[in-house]
């Protein structure tokens, strides 16, 4: 069982968030980057999704946003079992997925992803080693 | 144990946070830098930029060496980062057990590359950083160029060569 991963959204976006995870992780080949174009049909994406993969295939979809044309069209796909369709993707959500592909781990790394949304503020303080062992 | 040694303009980031750590499995990453070891703001932030589950630290030359030759650092897997070459040098030159992998990644851009010359893509050295590298090669401190651990190792002596 081979997985197959694919990004999906709105213009550029997949394809821009599968540049930024391969500057980060290197080439994936597994990971397919399909956008939406002003005019595009997003069933035409979908379609080409669905004669990409077999039954034998663990297939993970990244969706840009729920209730997006592109995620509404990919809906239909996720009445077969061995197709996950996660919605509100980002590069943390995204490199946790190529990085480690164990699919009973997806729950885990959306968490993660979710967590990583937050306001980041420095605290500076001074430069301790105390704790190096 | 030192896993690796990796020469990075950009330091503690996504490559080395998200991507090396995983592969070596480390349990530290070590910013080593007689300046930056300095300035509390940088480290504060460079503390931040850990991935879960490892720490980091930022430690001057002797401070990084002293720590590293103490006999508890050998149960430590160890990734050391640093941003100028001189004092890659000067650590390596302290260091009692070497690290298991020397490479050179990003850099010259931060620096600038006025007097410095391509070697790869992500990296350019002047003459005397040249001059450097093949000092520490003679001594047995052979770096490669692996930006990625998906990208095939490059011997850095046979791309200087080149």
């Amino acid at each position: 069982m081979s997985r197959k991963i694919y990004f999906i959204s709105h213009n550029n976006f997949a394809q821009g968030l599968k540049q930024a995870v391969e500057m980060i992780a290197g080439k994936q080949d597994n990971v397919t980057a399909f956008g939406l174009m002003p005019g595009g049909d997003p069933n035409a994406i979908i379609k080409t999704i669905e004669a990409d993969i077999t039954d034998a295939d663990e297939v993970l979809i990244l969706g840009d946003l729920e209730g997006g044309s592109v995620c509404n069209a990919a809906m239909r796909l996720t009445i077969k079992d061995n197709v996950t369709l996660v919605t509100g993707s980002n590069l943390t959500l995204a490199l946790q997925v190529v990085l480690d592909s164990d699919p009973t781990h997806l729950d885990h790394q959306i968490e993660q992803a979710r967590t990583g949304l937050k306001r980041l503020k420095l605290k500076v303080s001074s430069n301790q080693d105390d704790n190096f062992f | 144990m030192i896993k690796m040694l990796r020469i990075d303009d950009r330091l503690i980031h996504g490559q080395v946070a998200v991507t090396w750590s995983k592969q070596l499995e480390v349990t530290r990453i070590v910013v080593v830098s007689d300046t930056i070891s300095e300035d509390e703001i940088q480290v504060s932030a460079l503390k931040m930029a850990a991935p879960e589950g490892i720490k980091a630290f930022v430690l001057s030359v002797d401070k990084a060496a002293k720590m590293l030759n103490d006999p508890r650092a050998d149960k430590l897997k160890v990734l050391l980062v640093l941003n100028d070459p001189k004092q890659v040098a000067a650590l390596l030159a302290e260091l009692i057990t070497k690290p298991a992998i020397l490479d050179i990644a990003n850099y010259g851009r931060v620096a600038g590359l006025d007097g410095r010359h391509k070697i790869t893509d992500t990296v350019y050295l002047s003459d005397e950083e040249v001059q450097i590298f093949k000092d520490l090669a003679q001594k047995g401190d052979k770096f490669i160029y692996q930006p990625l651990p998906g990208d095939a190792a490059e011997p850095l002596d046979k791309l200087l060569e080149g």
